[in-house]
């Protein structure tokens, strides 16, 4: 396949962090076909370059950060990239994303994508501008947070908004195991430890000047157009919630459903999430816009807390699992709290989720004395304290005494402290941490945590919407074989969407979205290619992890994430007497063997992955 | 005569009636089930057909329905017969969370 390229630049950034050497790669129309972009392209290089003898800190593990086909266009949203490496928390592979301006100004500068190798033999960063990389010097940037990070390099740099920068806190410099990248002030690809791989790499952050490279369109109208329609689809979306009132707007639904997770899951009743709650905040607290490129959702803020111990606070607005780590989680009810907790959270540079589910296991170890103030350096971790929570997670970050068990994760740490530590702990078994739900009664997203090769959901998102792909709903929540079937049916089109360089609000519209890919490309996709493409990225992802070390006895819910809710709506109802059954017919449907839950030649015929086959026979 | 209280939750109350929760008293019959309130519901509020139901008839995945505190699904699904004094809510999935 060739000819011209529509919706690309055509290159990829490799820069080897070792000899501090940046070169460009052709990226080829065939290449951009298969694997289309972000986490699709990252995928490939994952698996073609990193052996199963390389480990998450090994300079030979690739961090392969990649926009897509939509990015830097009119669609809303399109400055989203995805990062693909192998993380510390499960030691297998990850697929993270974050919203903001870098994915758009990547391309812009002249890149499709970047691949990171290499550790470099001092701090540095990379600043990425007109086609070419630098590598320059980051010592005196060691040791700030994320925020002023981006403040130092922008000034430094002189380049003002045509700048996106991302980076690692503290935490990822510290090798904390569920470090994040931060950037675009309040932006984080999150999940497992992708800072800590950073911080190895000795990178401090990624600077990308927006440039003025032209990309080439196929039908530049026609995407205006359908990017038009695609904003009001999802403006619109169940309400026009989002726009209105963000992602924390979900909280009070959360509580009343019984999946806000409160209290490290010792209870599913929180009568205070009115005090907490996007519509609280925004109706409560001063805010300013802060959104991505080219969105129009209203959905991200700048907020100042007017009100009780934190007033005059100013940080990002709280989304939804901010304020369900900070809030219910830990049984505070200050908002105020939560805004300044979130934004300690994004400064140091953790994932809010891992970082959730430690401070909660902490605080209910200490409640029943399994840890006492010898072992969290003095802090009084009851249950609400939220300036306990801000120094413990400075600890965390900085490995400062206790806080180097802790940066950990609960999986680990509570292995090392044995007794019923560890069946207190929300986890997984293969080391993924749960979003910041309670999924006692969401089991179509316990499950999808549960056996993910991303490590985050992989086929849900805000639960499973069969719908939009034309299929029927789910009828019964509770059915472990309707749930596992739906979830198997479903998997693909996430994957597909986390590689077109666009923020999954922007893109509700199954459709729509793929009419925009083609717009902009030239191509003439369909769903099922769609979805195709999205199970081919899955099940290669799937052949890599088996390969890294996999096995399906980790695919499980740790005994608290799996438990039986004591009150609230699902009271009672445990999913763990048909787990087995659920995972097997689930392996079934993608086409898995039911036992070993590898993916079967044939599964792999089908979606042009046979040469993986001796990979995951052998 | 037997009723029952719905309330209707976070966007839903604003698809129906423009406010973020909405609670309402409804009539039932002896033996009626969930299935006829909603039926009653979408006859007395036109707007809500499609909030809550698919073209095929089908309720929408993104709605629960939590009968006295507990999810349907816990009880008889749709087919849960209702009482003089139960409590129903409706409560639809947010975007992303
Ligand atoms: S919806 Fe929110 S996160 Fe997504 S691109 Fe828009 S402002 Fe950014």
């Amino acid at each position: 396949m060739s000819g011209k390229l529509y919706g690309y630049t055509g290159k990829i950034l490799r820069v080897n962090l070792t000899d501090e050497q940046a070169i460009t790669e052709k990226l080829d129309a065939e290449t951009l076909k298969r694997y289309v972009g972000g986490t699709g392209l990252g995928t490939k290089y994952l698996y073609e370059e990193v052996p199963p003898s390389v480990e998450w800190d090994s300079p030979d593990n690739r961090m392969i950060i990649a926009s897509g086909p939509l990015g830097a266009t009119r669609v809303s949203g399109s400055g989203t990239f995805s990062v693909v490496t192998k993380g510390p928390m499960t030691n297998l592979a990850v697929a993270t994303q974050a919203n903001g301006f870098f994915g758009a100004f990547l391309k812009l500068a002249g890149f499709d994508g970047i691949i990171l190798q290499g550790v470099a033999d001092r701090f540095v960063y990379l600043y990425i501008r007109d086609g070419q990389a630098e590598i320059r010097d980051a010592s005196h940037l060691s040791g700030k947070d994320t925020w002023k990070t981006e403040d130092a390099i922008r000034e430094e740099l002189g380049g003002g908004r045509r700048l996106s920068i991302f980076g690692i806190g503290p935490a990822g410099e510290n090798l904390a195991r569920f470090a994040a990248i931060v950037g675009d002030k309040g932006h984080v690809a999150a999940h497992n430890g992708v800072g800590a791989v950073m911080g190895k790499k000795n990178l401090k952050a990624i600077a990308v000047e927006r440039g003025n490279n032209r990309l080439e369109i196929k039908d530049g109208e026609h995407l205006s157009e359908l990017s038009r329609q695609l904003f009001e689809v999802s403006k619109n979306h169940r309400g026009g919630a989002l726009y209105k009132w963000g992602t924390a707007g979900g909280l009070s639904s959360a509580a009343l459903g019984g999946w806000l997770p409160i209290k490290n899951y010792t209870t599913s009743v929180f009568a205070e999430h009115e005090k907490l709650n996007g519509q609280y905040m925004r109706t409560h607290f001063e805010h300013k816009p802060n959104p991505c490129w080219a969105c129009r959702m209203r959905h991200c803020y700048i907020m100042r807390v007017t009100e009780g111990p934190y007033a005059g606070f100013e940080g990002e607005e709280p989304e939804y699992e901010c304020a369900a780590a900070w809030g219910s989680l830990i049984g505070n009810t200050d908002a105020g709290a939560v805004v300044m907790l979130t934004n300690v959270t994004d400064r140091l540079g953790l994932d809010v989720n891992e970082s959730g589910w430690v401070m909660a296991w902490v605080m209910e170890c200490y409640e029943k004395g399994i840890l006492t103030k010898d072992d969290t350096d003095g802090l009084d971790m009851s249950w609400g304290n939220v300036e306990a929570a801000r120094a413990m997670l400075h600890k965390i970050a900085k490995r400062e005494g206790c806080g180097d068990l802790f940066a950990e994760g609960v999986k680990r740490a509570s292995e090392k402290i044995g007794g019923e530590a560890p069946n207190m702990g929300i986890y997984t078994l293969k080391g993924a941490s749960p979003r910041g739900h309670d999924h006692r009664g969401r089991w179509s997203e316990l499950l999808d945590t549960c056996v993910t090769n991303t490590s985050t959901i992989e086929a849900t998102f805000g639960g499973v919407n069969p719908e939009a792909l034309g299929m029927q709903p789910v009828s019964d929540a509770f059915s472990s074989k309707e749930v596992s079937a739906v979830n198997a049916k479903v998997n693909g089109w996430r994957q597909f969407e986390d590689c077109l360089g666009t923020c999954r609000f922007c893109t509700v519209d199954p459709s729509l979205t793929i009419d925009c890919v083609n717009a902009a490309t030239g191509w003439e996709l369909t769903l099922s290619d769609a979805m195709r493409i999205g199970r081919r990225i899955v099940n290669q992802l799937r052949v890599f992890n088996f390969r890294h070390g996999l096995t399906t006895d980790l695919e499980a819910p740790s005994p608290r994430y799996g438990s039986t809710p004591v009150d609230g709506p699902a009271q009672g109802k445990s999913i763990m007497p048909g787990w087995k059954s659920m995972v097997r017919n689930y392996y079934d449907l993608m086409g898995w063997d039911k036992d070993t839950g590898k993916p079967l030649s044939e599964t792999l015929k089908q979606l042009g992955l046979e040469s993986l086959i001796p990979d995951i026979t052998a | 005569m037997n009723t029952v209280e719905v309330k209707i939750t976070s966007w839903l109350g604003d698809v129906f009636f423009g406010g973020e929760s909405k609670n309402l008293t409804l009539s039932i019959n002896e033996g009626d089930t969930v299935i006829d309130l909603l039926d009653k519901l979408v006859t007395e509020h036109n707007c809500a057909r499609d909030a809550l139901f698919n073209a095929e008839g089908r309720l929408h995945g993104y709605v629960r329905i939590i009968i006295n505190g507990r999810f349907m699904e816990l009880l008889d699904g749709l087919k849960t017969k209702l009482h003089n004094c139960d409590k129903v809510m409706l409560l639809p999935s947010y975007a992303g969370g």
